[in-house]
């Protein structure tokens, strides 16, 4: 039986009135005995089918590098004013996966791949086949899309097509037309090209759910040395400054983002963990994505040798020690090697490795201590602590595990019963 | 454990075990039970986010939005308070293991017996969809095809990460995810081109 459902939901409680006959051309065809066609809309001209979908292919493809595929949302907007399809899910949805592993959940496009940048790892640039969205094209494709739910929203970037502002008008006046023409409803990811001036950004944070600016390297030198006419202070700094403004003032409810290109400037790992503190600190920066950097074929760096992606990886696990488990930054350093690389290991499994010298005894442990744990992160932690203010003990492995600790990481570190496991068997 | 009568292998009796346990035990996850049951909730909330991302629909008459998958657990009620939701002026059938279930614009969700034809539910929807709900320039389901094959990054391919994302069950129960399917078992013909 299915719980709650309605007493409508009950077969004895169907309609009684016999269907009208079903055209033929109207059933679907996977679930009836017979095969039938679907024709239920006049297709548009062949030509304008082909042409759309070589540019979404075109304008797809060069917008993969970007990784934000989040769609989650802790304050979602009520209801949006006229919207008639579409909605924001607080944890976000991803509907599919490529073969790389990586989330499909938004329909990440460039609005145009022609750039004036001379950013030397992008494929924008030297690109011989330059396309561009009109509006409508773009809403058009998107709802398709999205009412056969594929994607959960819209990402939507592009190339520097000559002026930065006229771009970030036209990319404004596209997502306008999907919230007001087409009443969409559902979560928007914008990207803020550099350049564009402030009006503009408050404009984007209006209507968009998420806005990201990408720092790509961490210091102007470095970036400089990547994309010389990017100017990191004023094109990238000012504009995340400006965004932040916005945000507080109601605008993107998803907040900011940014994203490195990691390894394609030669900056180490030390320096990119100290930009991404100064990003939540002064930017309110909502979280930082790594890409690791690949070189692209008829690009200046493709034959430069590629960005290992455990590094991007690793990094994402450091973000983490800093975003969710608040280490501070001098203990994150911990884990750096002397040229400031992380090595290729869980970096809470190397500050645990430097940081205790003797096995933790759950029972006894503050929050700080057990944190630091290998295999309890905050929620463990917290049941540890709820359970041990209720009079309980933790007296085996078992009991922690049923807590949500992962018990093989956690043991090597731990004393229970008065019993220690082998920390030198651990080393070894 | 509100979702504890949806799992497909919840005993009542085990309901009623759960229903004697702590608060205390419950919150903090201390007993075998308690993580059991937490458990077998977390199988149907994740369950229902599967089938809400993993759904994909086709077009009826321009008003009825219309699906097949077998989620395992007694999910759909879930899943259909989320697409009201995300497809207000749209009629919604979904045909489940468990029946075919639909609902229109201010209607309740409605069950009809697995054995009913399709096309006589999806004509009782759309006759009640008072108008149509597609009014742009629809590209049709080919478009998905073109994006999903741009997406792909050959030098980070990871398919243990792949299946662990959309594992097999939901790749074979599942008839929209044809494409991701394609995808990963043959790759495209300009990838086999570009390798040979």
């Amino acid at each position: 039986m299915l719980p709650a459902l309605s007493p409508a939901c009950s077969p004895s409680l169907l309609p009684l009135a016999p269907p009208a006959p079903t055209k033929p051309a109207d059933t679907p065809s996977s679930l009836s005995p017979t095969p039938i066609v679907l024709p239920y809309l006049p297709l548009p001209p062949i030509t304008y089918i082909m042409g759309l979908h070589e540019k979404v292919r075109i304008l797809s493809d060069a917008g993969k590098y970007d990784i934000c595929a989040s769609t989650s949302c802790a304050n979602p907007p009520a209801v949006r004013p006229n919207a008639s399809i579409g909605n924001v899910m607080p944890p976000g949805v991803c509907h599919s996966f490529t073969p790389d592993g990586r989330c499909v959940s938004l329909f990440k496009v460039l609005y145009t791949n022609a750039c004036s940048m001379d950013c030397t790892y992008c494929t924008n640039p030297t690109c011989h086949r330059k396309e561009s969205f009109q509006p409508k094209e773009l809403c058009d494709a998107f709802m398709s899309l999205y009412m056969r739910n594929y994607v959960e929203g819209m990402f939507l970037s592009s190339g520097i097509a000559r002026d930065p502002e006229r771009t970030m008008d036209d990319i404004l006046e596209a997502i306008e037309l999907l919230r007001n023409k087409y009443r969409f409803g559902g979560y928007v990811h914008l990207k803020i090209l550099p350049g564009a001036n402030l009006d503009q950004i408050k404009r984007a944070t209006a209507i968009a759910d998420r806005v990201s600016i990408n720092v790509e390297a961490p210091s102007s030198s470095l970036l400089s040395s990547i994309a010389s006419n990017k100017e990191y202070g004023n094109d990238i700094l000012l504009r995340q400054r400006w965004i932040k403004e916005s945000i507080k003032k109601g605008g993107a409810p998803a907040g900011q983002t940014t994203q490195f290109v990691v390894g394609a400037a030669g900056e180490n790992d030390r320096e990119i963990i100290d930009r991404l503190w100064m990003e939540y600190r002064d930017m309110k920066l909502k979280r930082g994505y790594f890409s690791a950097f690949n070189p692209i074929k008829e690009t200046p760096m493709e034959k430069e040798d590629g960005t290992p992606l455990w590094r991007e990886h690793r990094l994402y696990q450091t973000d983490w020690l800093l975003r969710v488990y608040k280490f501070p930054r001098r203990e994150v350093y911990g884990v750096l090697d002397d040229d400031g690389m992380l090595e290729n290991m869980d970096p809470k499994l190397a500050l645990a490795r430097r940081t205790f010298d003797r096995p933790v005894d759950p029972n006894e442990a503050d929050y700080r201590s057990l944190l630091r744990i290998p295999g309890i992160g905050p929620t463990s932690a917290s049941r540890i602590l709820e359970h041990r203010k209720r009079g309980g003990r933790i007296e085996n492995i078992r009991t922690l595990k049923s807590m949500g600790a992962v018990a093989n990481r956690a043991r090597p570190f731990l004393m229970l019963n008065g019993w220690q496991a082998s920390m030198e068997r651990w080393w070894s | 454990m509100f979702h504890l009568p949806r799992h497909e292998r919840c005993s009542s009796l085990f309901i009623e075990k759960v229903r004697h346990i702590p608060d205390s035990d419950l919150d903090a996850l201390s007993s075998p039970e308690a993580r059991k049951a937490y458990n077998m909730a977390r199988e149907v909330a994740g369950d229902s986010h599967r089938t809400l991302a993993y759904i994909r629909f086709q077009l009826f008459r321009e008003r009825v939005l219309w699906s097949e998958a077998k989620p395992k657990h007694r999910v759909e009620d879930m899943v259909f308070s989320y697409l009201r939701k995300r497809y207000p002026h749209f009629g919604l059938v979904l045909k489940t293991q468990r029946g075919y279930f639909g609902v229109w614009p201010d209607g309740e969700l409605i069950r009809w017996p697995v054995e009913k034809d399709m096309n006589d539910v999806l004509a009782e929807v759309a006759a009640k969809v008072p108008e149509k709900a597609v009014w742009w320039d629809d590209q049709g389901e080919g478009l998905w095809d073109t994006f999903y094959n741009s997406q792909f990054i050959s030098s980070r391919k990871n398919l243990p990460l792949f299946y662990k994302a959309m594992p097999k069950y939901y790749l074979e129960n599942f008839p929209g995810l044809g494409v991701e399917c394609r995808r990963v078992e043959n790759g495209t013909l300009d990838a086999y081109i570009e390798e040979v």
